[in-house]
């Protein structure tokens, strides 16, 4: 019998949809095996690619064919990799602490330039130009719906900056309170936050009830077309 | 190491000890025999000397001290016993002396000197503190070194009385003889090798002579022992380090006059285990503190009984020692029984009226050199760096020198010796060297001190505030428990059943007529008409952001525009991720759109694969693609691949197109590419739960176009008559939707109709 | 003395990294540091693939009541990682698998989101009735009916200007909010972890 990688895949998926699909009734035997089966999958997966894609092209590879300068330059992260991968054995752990270090100081100083250059001065500079100072350039409704609107713009996000803002003053009786121009920046913060944290609530559903209708889909699909 | 355990208490000892450092006792039956040299002593002297005289006026002055300070209840401890028993036999003392120098026998009745073993039962045994010892001969016995041996003869002979004294048997040397011998109170000197001399003598003498001639006069200086000399000169400073040759007791080794640098020399003459101590004055009682990690024990001396010898009230009193400065203290107080080690050059001023136990309080004055450099205000910096608890002293840098020392050796002495710095609160400790065998963890009694010394205003500042944070944590938060459990599992399937029953039964009824999309929004259609604009066969990359279980929606919504894109302007295409799985995921992608079917890896398209390192791997791709992934996904080279050819940075790409489900990723995408991006077009194709967070982006013209969800991405199929499954599914979208708002409007309505109706009723709304 | 070690591995690397945004000079240096960091990420990877191997060989290897699982998990991460090594990963079989398991375990997953979503939205005002969770609730129904039809009727249900007040104002400016706090907040950390306050790595 011939059978068709087609349908071992699709009847691999199929199961493995149907098997997470039974977490709705409640935890059983079958979504823990699909479960478990999807995480080994894809740990495999991730740790082939991390060999191939990396290791192996990036600092095996090189190593093995390089002249001897360039093997000393790629010394270094071959004896970092080593360290990191001692971070797997408790007794070892703590020799892959300076290779870790060296990671966490270049994330940091990347993350670091990003945000300042990134987010933080655009960000910064679109709320201010966003003001109609030049007629003309309120577009549609009228300079005064467009200062408005820029105006709300701006009190939406100074106040939801206040919201997070937690420097508080120990006071008389003992307890720490924001000052009272933050508290009141801080509540009309909320209203903003809350909006906005309900628009993403909607769009988490809206993806979800999109991966529920494709899942849907290929079930009936699968099923519709198995005799085929 | 080898070790033995001390004839007396048992304590295992280092071969290489001489003397226990618990108790104090020989570890060895004998000591070597010392070679005597003594000369014979100068005629005796028809006055008494003025060192004597100035010692004997101290001890007076100090027991009065002692007496004025003594409360009711309070009991007199060994200081003040002694210097009690020192005034009433002061005149006595005189009369044996003035005999002594004429030459005459001590008669019968006669109070007898006190032997040193006596002196360091008392307290200590200061400079100065003893009279008329000379150096004598093992021929012709001085008169210092007769009424040593008579004195020795008369010690009790209870073994716990005489290990108490520090004194094995007869034939030991006194321990603070041998201590102030390898102190060096005038190493280097004359003095110095004839006060050797004279201990040896000592040693020899006590094993076997039994008689005592005549105490003969008092030696001339070249005879007299270093701390005599020192006493007679006065506060001539500091000793020089010892150079004595003498196997002496280990801990006596390397002793020098105390500066900061010796330390280490000092630490190690205590075996590692004791530290001096400054004066303090001896306790009554036995009690037990906690410091640290170490139990100490405290016992008292023994009190004098009638088969002690008398005094010898020539002897100064042991609350001053004789001393003329807290140098001298320092070298009497090294390795000294526990008991003794509490004289206090100057302790009578700190003792505690209400207390009923010897006060402990380390004066700053009456601090070793060494010890004077660590106050509390090292202690912070201290315990930073060994991770110690704070609030507490300091004792010895973390910087100490000897290597061979273990942490926890290091930090048992450092605790102890914080305790001696910082000046301890609690009147009822009194500290003694940590017992390095057993380093248990604090085990404190109800009555016991803090295991560690905390400042005084820390404690009243800060322990209130632990205690509030410590109750705080013990009382839980109540859980916030549903009204009804039960409902929520029912509510669940309700829900399930609901969505699948309307998805199902829509996409099985196919003959319903399709739903036009509403138009795209701003974002969408600039994306389109940008992409639109680039020039033909221009180089694309494709960031493939997402995870599998979005895949669905984003492939729905970057299909359109990509079936568009590739049909108008067929670019040559590179795709990366810095997800294992996004480079499937981007072949996945390009499968659905049949613009993409002509398309050949390696000549139209190319993969190059994973991209580790999230930000970081970003940020390197951004300043240099080809350095960033020299190969690509079935490891070929990139900078050979056709599709990047003429392709260096990332400004030399026409368009980005980001496929993501992140706003995170985005985010990194957006702020590492700044700047570095050129003319390119950025495009965002974001999953409907990211699109808000990246929508101030394209507000602020950072990205050039954003398609958001499956609603963007069918009106753009709409728009472009492309093909695609989003408007395939938009029905079932629509209504799907539908189906949630409903779902949450009803029960929204539900829960605040039913809390105004419990408002209504006087109920607690919402519970 | 180790600490102080760490820190000024992690200071002096992220400094040379940062100053190459700014000096041409040390462009070369940043880029070799970002290319070593991109290894020893990998090589995280691999550690972080282990120690959930060494998981769950622990369960099977102490017999414990969800064994049987984790040999399904170690049997499946070895038979698919064997096959990443011999086919290498963009081969179609890896392709297929991951087609067929991964993808619709993932997918599937965010279905039932979509399930836990909705009862959760239902009982949130069941729990907590006040002005944040009204407004929370409204606006999501709002962008939810955006998109929403009633079959055969055309004409939306929520007018889609006032939705685009709702998401281009208010959504609008608490989002840029809250990307000027999260970058704030990156900032913060980030210096932080350069200055050597917060050790991330541990201490050695």
């Amino acid at each position: 019998m011939n059978i068709s990688t087609d349908l071992v895949t699709g009847a691999a998926a199929f199961l493995i949809t149907v098997g997470i699909f039974s977490y709705a009734i409640g935890d059983n035997a079958l979504f823990r095996t699909a479960a478990h089966l999807f995480v080994g999958v894809s740990a495999g997966y991730l740790a082939s690619v991390a060999w191939w894609q990396v290791l192996w092209p990036d600092l095996l590879l090189p190593f093995l064919r390089a002249g001897i300068q360039e093997r000393a330059a790629l010394a270094v992260p071959l004896f970092g990799a080593a360290l990191i991968l001692m971070k797997s054995s408790p007794r070892l752990s703590r020799l892959g602490t300076p290779a870790t270090a060296f990671l966490a100081g270049v994330s940091a100083a990347v993350v670091i330039s990003g945000a300042i250059t990134g987010t933080l001065m655009p960000q910064s500079m679109a709320a201010i130009r966003a003001f109609p100072l030049t007629s003309g350039s309120e577009g549609e409704g009228g300079r005064l719906a467009a200062l408005f609107q820029v105006g709300l713009l701006l009190v939406g996000t100074i106040s939801t900056l206040a919201y997070f803002h937690f420097g508080a003053r120990t006071s008389v009786d003992g307890s720490s309170r924001r000052p009272a121009f933050i508290e009141a920046m801080a509540m009309v913060g909320s209203i903003f936050i809350a909006t906005t944290l309900g628009v993403l609530f909607a769009g988490v559903l809206s993806a979800a009830v999109v991966a529920l209708i494709d899942r849907i889909g290929f079930a009936i699909s699968f099923l519709t077309g198995l005799p085929s | 190491m080898a070790q033995m355990a001390c004839p007396v208490c048992g304590e295992r000892n280092p071969d290489h000890h001489a003397y226990c450092r618990v108790c104090g006792s020989a570890l060895h039956e004998k000591l070597p025999d010392a070679p005597s040299s003594v000369t014979e002593p100068a005629g005796p002297e028809p006055v008494i000397p003025q060192w004597l005289k100035d010692a004997l006026a101290m001890s007076d002055q100090v027991s009065g001290e002692a007496k004025e300070m003594e409360g009711p209840g309070r009991q007199a401890g060994p200081v003040e016993q002694a210097s009690a028993s020192d005034r009433g036999r002061g005149e006595e003392n005189l009369d044996w002396l003035r005999r002594l120098t004429q030459g005459a026998e001590p008669r019968a009745g006669d109070s007898v000197p006190p032997s040193p073993a006596e002196a360091r039962g008392e307290g200590q045994a200061g400079e100065g503190s003893e009279a008329g010892r000379t150096e004598t001969s093992s021929d012709q016995p001085t008169v210092l070194g007769k009424w040593l041996q008579r004195s020795r003869q008369t010690l009790p002979e209870d073994p716990a009385s005489r290990s108490e004294l520090g004194i094995e048997d007869a034939s030991t040397v006194p321990d603070w003889i041998g201590d102030l011998r390898a102190k060096g109170v005038a190493a280097g000197t004359p003095e110095s090798s004839s006060a050797e001399e004279w201990r040896r003598s000592e040693a020899g003498q006590a094993q076997g002579e039994a008689n005592l001639g005549a105490p003969g006069p008092l030696g001339q200086d070249e005879e007299l022992p270093e701390w005599l000399v020192r006493a007679m000169r006065g506060s001539e400073g500091t000793a020089p380090p010892p150079q004595s040759a003498q196997p002496g007791p280990a801990s006596m080794e390397g002793l020098t006059a105390g500066k900061a640098g010796e330390v280490q020399e000092s630490t190690r003459g205590f075996e590692r285990d004791e530290a001096p101590q400054p004066a303090r004055p001896l306790p009554t009682t036995t009690s037990t503190i906690e410091q640290g990690r170490v139990r100490r024990e405290v016992r008292p001396p023994p009190p004098q009984t009638a088969s002690e010898p008398a005094e010898d009230d020539s002897l100064p009193n042991i609350a001053t020692g004789g001393l003329h400065s807290p140098e001298d203290a320092e070298h009497l107080f090294i390795d000294l029984p526990d008991w003794l080690s509490g004289s206090a050059t100057a302790s009578a001023s700190s003792l505690d009226e209400s207390s009923t136990t010897e006060p402990l309080e380390a004066r700053p004055a009456s601090l070793p050199s060494w010890l004077e450099g660590m106050r509390p205000d090292d202690a912070a910096e201290l315990r930073t760096d060994l991770d110690l608890p704070t609030g507490g002293a300091s004792g010895f840098s973390a910087r100490e020198t000897d290597p061979d020392r273990s942490s926890e050796d290091r930090l048992i002495d450092l605790e102890f010796l914080a305790s001696l710095a910082s000046g301890i609160e609690d009147r009822d400790n009194f500290p003694r060297p940590p017992q390095r065998e057993a380093p248990a963890p604090p085990q404190r009694s109800p009555e016991s001190p803090p295991a560690t010394p905390v400042d005084a205003k820390v404690q009243r500042t800060e322990v209130p505030l632990l205690d509030q944070l410590l109750g705080e944590s013990q009382t839980a938060a109540p859980l916030l428990r549903p009204r009804h459990p039960a409902a929520v599992r029912p509510l669940r399937w309700l829900i399930a059943s609901a969505l699948v029953v309307v998805t199902a039964g829509m996409l099985l009824n196919a003959s319903q007529s399709p739903i036009v999309p509403a138009p795209a929004s701003e974002p969408a259609t600039q994306a389109l008409d940008l992409l639109r604009s680039i020039a033909d066969l221009s180089p694309l990359l494709i960031m493939a952001e997402y995870a599998p279980a979005r895949a669905a929606e984003l492939e729905m919504s970057a299909t359109p525009l990509l079936q568009d894109l590739l049909a108008r302007r067929h670019p040559r295409l590179a795709l990366v991720s810095t997800s294992a799985t996004g480079p499937l995921l981007a072949e996945r992608l390009l499968e659905g759109a049949p613009a993409a079917r002509g398309y050949q890896e390696g000549i139209d398209r190319v993969n190059l694969g994973y991209l580790p390192g999230g930000t970081l791997g970003i940020s390197a791709f951004a300043r240099g693609p080809l350095e960033a992934k020299p190969v690509d996904l079935t490891l070929q080279s990139s900078a050979d691949a056709q599709p990047l050819e003429n392709v260096t940075a990332l400004s030399d790409f026409a368009a980005l197109l980001l496929v993501t489900d992140s706003a995170d990723l985005a985010r990194a995408w957006i702020e590492q590419s700044t700047g570095l991006r050129g003319t390119a077009v950025l495009v965002v194709i974001a999953s409907a739960q990211a699109a808000p967070l990246i929508q101030p982006y394209f507000q602020s013209g950072q990205i050039d176009g954003l398609v958001s969800g499956m609603q963007d991405g069918a009106s753009l199929e709409t728009r472009s008559s492309g093909t695609g499954s989003a408007k395939a599914y938009w029905n079932i979208y629509t209504l799907g939707m539908l189906l949630s708002a409903a779902v949450l409007m009803g029960a929204a309505l539900w829960n605040v109709l039913r809390a105004l109706q419990g408002r209504a009723s006087g109920g607690a709304p919402g519970a | 003395m180790v600490r102080v070690a760490l820190a000024l591995v992690a200071g002096g690397a992220g400094l040379v990294v940062l100053l190459g945004y700014f000096l041409p000079e040390l462009r070369a240096a940043q880029a070799l540091l970002l290319r070593w960091g991109m290894i020893l990420a990998s090589a995280a990877v691999l550690v972080g693939i282990l120690n959930l191997a060494s998981v769950h060989l622990g369960k099977l290897r102490h017999r414990e009541k969800n064994a049987p699982y984790s040999a399904v998990l170690i049997a499946s991460l070895a038979a698919t990682f064997v096959l990443g090594l011999l086919l290498k990963p963009g081969h179609p079989v890896l392709a297929a698998i991951i087609n067929a398991i991964v993808v619709p375990a993932e997918g599937t997953f965010m279905a039932l989101l979509s399930i836990s979503l909705l009862s959760a939205g239902v009982r949130l005002l069941q729990r907590r009735l006040d002005l944040m969770s009204i407004l929370f609730v409204a606006s999501a129904i709002a962008v939810l009916l955006s998109s929403a039809r009633v079959p055969s009727i055309e004409t939306p249900i929520v007018d889609s200007a006032a939705v685009s007040w709702l998401t281009d104002v208010f959504s609008l400016s608490g989002a840029r909010g809250i990307l000027l706090g999260v970058s704030l907040g990156a900032i913060a950390t980030g210096l932080r972890v350069l200055l050597g306050a917060d050790r991330p790595y541990g201490d050695g």
